[in-house]
């Protein structure tokens, strides 16, 4: 099988020298986000993002199946992370890395786990019948920032799916197809954004458990080559509610508490940053799709809420 | 029905294509030749790895299927001599369907022609050329071409036919599947059809080539 990309030392330390005088190979600062790109399909809940040269779609499908024994209220969320070999070579096709490994957990705290879905909404008849919702993420180029990527991917997809609407009678349900009933949107509760820091040591492993000059480099958004060279690793997923939903550390490089902090700070500037920007987006898109004769025939009207 | 086609996409792979026709959207990669498994390898011809994934779910028997089907029509094609003990490994992602899980004609077609983009853009030797077509039968017994979602549903057939292009001109038949009930003078029609048919998508493809040798070598100018 084809092996991973490996770095050479000579390429490694002239990006450390780099990172040691503040630049990145790409031109970007330290704490640069790579611009990023979401297009919407023409489909309810697909979503194609571009980080760099990152690319990743995701597939928000919808079916009707039994909800747990043990949750009879609650509907069903999956997060289906496999990376085929299309993204990169070195991963193989059916077995799964340890880095697939990582970033497919990442996802699942940041997303599922933070209940930035309302599973409870899910639920149609109580023990027998609730909404399975399925996120796809399909990885297509791999350029560092998967789990980046791939969080604003499945926040926006299940923001921009649209569910067929149901009518329960009894124990019978009926599903109205799109041209029949206005399908309905998902009650997403709060937009997790994962923000992913590098961690550089440019001073020696004994330095940096012992020493207190505190130097560790930390970068924002790495390319696959600063992925490969990076000496630790830490993931902060945050809405734009200040709320902080997942912190992972990875790679056992001991760094300060105050970078620590510091680093929350950055992430969550960021966040609000994307979610304006999927917000904008989503409205966008809403626009284009109600405008014209259907707009116009709709039978709902503005109502005067009263306060 | 509008063909959208685009070679040179994704950065990690020697060889990839989008191509969006009708509703379907499909994108496929080639790596190769690299370095076969142990198991994998064949020692007088290239192994071939086909791997295709579904946009929604997991993949079931129905894209083992495809991927059988689709390795039907490559084999004869790529010049695996040039390549032996060595492997070419063909990812295809399904980014859009455009037909129900029962049907797989509008996929395949799609898979082929995106392939073969794939497969030139990767610089893997191909004996010929070739291109796919798929057709439905309607219940008042009218060919539709290229047949949307809602025309296959009420279709009594479909039918999958790909020929081996040299010249421009479709030479030999090289793979056609049908499913459902038609007779055989349908299935004659359906081939004459899918001749030219396949020619004027080959045509598409052409001018899709020659966009993209134009792009590489620029440097040259």
């Amino acid at each position: 099988m084809a092996k991973g990309i490996e770095v050479s030392i000579n390429e490694k330390s002239f990006v450390f020298d780099a990172l040691k005088q503040g630049i990145r190979l790409d031109g970007r600062k330290l704490e640069d986000f790579r611009n990023v790109d979401i297009t919407l399909g023409d489909e309810y809940g697909y979503v194609d993002v571009r980080l760099g040269k990152t690319r990743v779609v995701a597939r928000i499908s919808a079916e009707i199946s039994t909800p747990f024994e043990d949750r009879p209220f609650e509907g069903l969320f999956t997060v289906s992370t496999e990376i085929s070999p299309m993204a990169s070579a070195m991963f193989e096709n059916q077995r799964q890395s340890d880095d697939e490994l990582l970033i497919s957990r990442a996802i699942e705290k940041a997303v599922r786990r933070s209940g930035a879905l309302d599973l409870e909404s899910l639920c149609i008849i109580a023990g027998s019948k609730c909404w399975s919702i399925r996120a796809d993420v399909h990885f297509l180029d791999y350029d560092g920032g998967f789990i980046d990527a791939s969080c604003i991917a499945v926040m926006t997809g299940l923001q921009h799916f649209r569910k067929n609407d149901i009518t329960v009678s009894g124990e019978q349900i009926v599903i109205h197809s799109v041209e029949e009933r206005e399908p309905v949107e998902l009650s997403v509760l709060h937009v997790p954004i994962c923000v992913t820091f590098a961690f550089f040591n440019p001073e020696g492993v004994e330095e940096n458990i012992k020493g207190e000059s505190n130097n560790e480099i930390y970068i924002v958004d790495t390319t696959l080559e600063e992925d490969l060279l990076k000496d630790g690793v830490l993931t902060v997923a945050v809405n734009k509610n200040r709320e902080v939903c997942q912190i992972s550390k990875a790679g056992g490089l001991p760094m300060d508490a105050l970078t620590l902090m510091d680093c929350g700070r950055k992430a969550y500037d960021i966040a609000v940053e994307l979610t304006n920007q999927i917000k904008k987006l989503l409205e966008a898109d809403y626009k284009r799709r109600n405008e014209g004769i259907q707009y116009k025939l709709r039978a709902e009207n503005d109502r005067i809420t009263v306060e | 029905m509008s063909i959208q086609a685009d070679t040179s996409i994704l950065n990690r792979v020697d060889g990839s294509a989008t191509l969006k026709s009708g509703e379907t959207e499909i994108i496929v990669s080639v790596s190769g030749p690299i370095e076969a498994k142990p198991r994998q390898e064949l020692p007088t011809t290239s192994a071939l790895d086909i791997i295709i994934r579904p946009d929604i779910g997991i993949s079931t028997t129905r894209e083992k299927l495809l991927e059988d089907k689709l390795r039907q029509v490559l084999t004869p094609v790529i010049i695996g001599i040039l390549y032996p003990r060595q492997l070419i490994q063909i990812t295809i992602q399904v980014l859009q369907s455009g037909e129900d899980k029962e049907y797989t004609s509008k996929e395949l077609s799609t898979i082929i022609n995106a392939t073969y983009l794939a497969l030139i853009d990767s610089n893997i030797g191909l004996k010929v050329s070739f291109a796919a077509e798929s057709f439905a039968i309607s219940t008042d017994d009218e060919i539709i071409t290229a047949p949307s979602r809602s025309q296959l549903k009420s279709s009594k057939s479909s039918h999958i036919v790909s020929y081996e292009i040299s010249n421009g001109k479709a030479t030999k038949l090289l793979f056609s599947d049908s499913i459902g009930t038609f007779s055989e003078n349908q299935i004659y029609q359906i081939l004459d059809l899918a001749a030219t048919k396949v020619e004027e998508t080959h045509q598409i493809f052409r001018k899709t080539i020659q966009d993209k040798i134009e792009k590489d070598f620029i440097w040259q100018l």
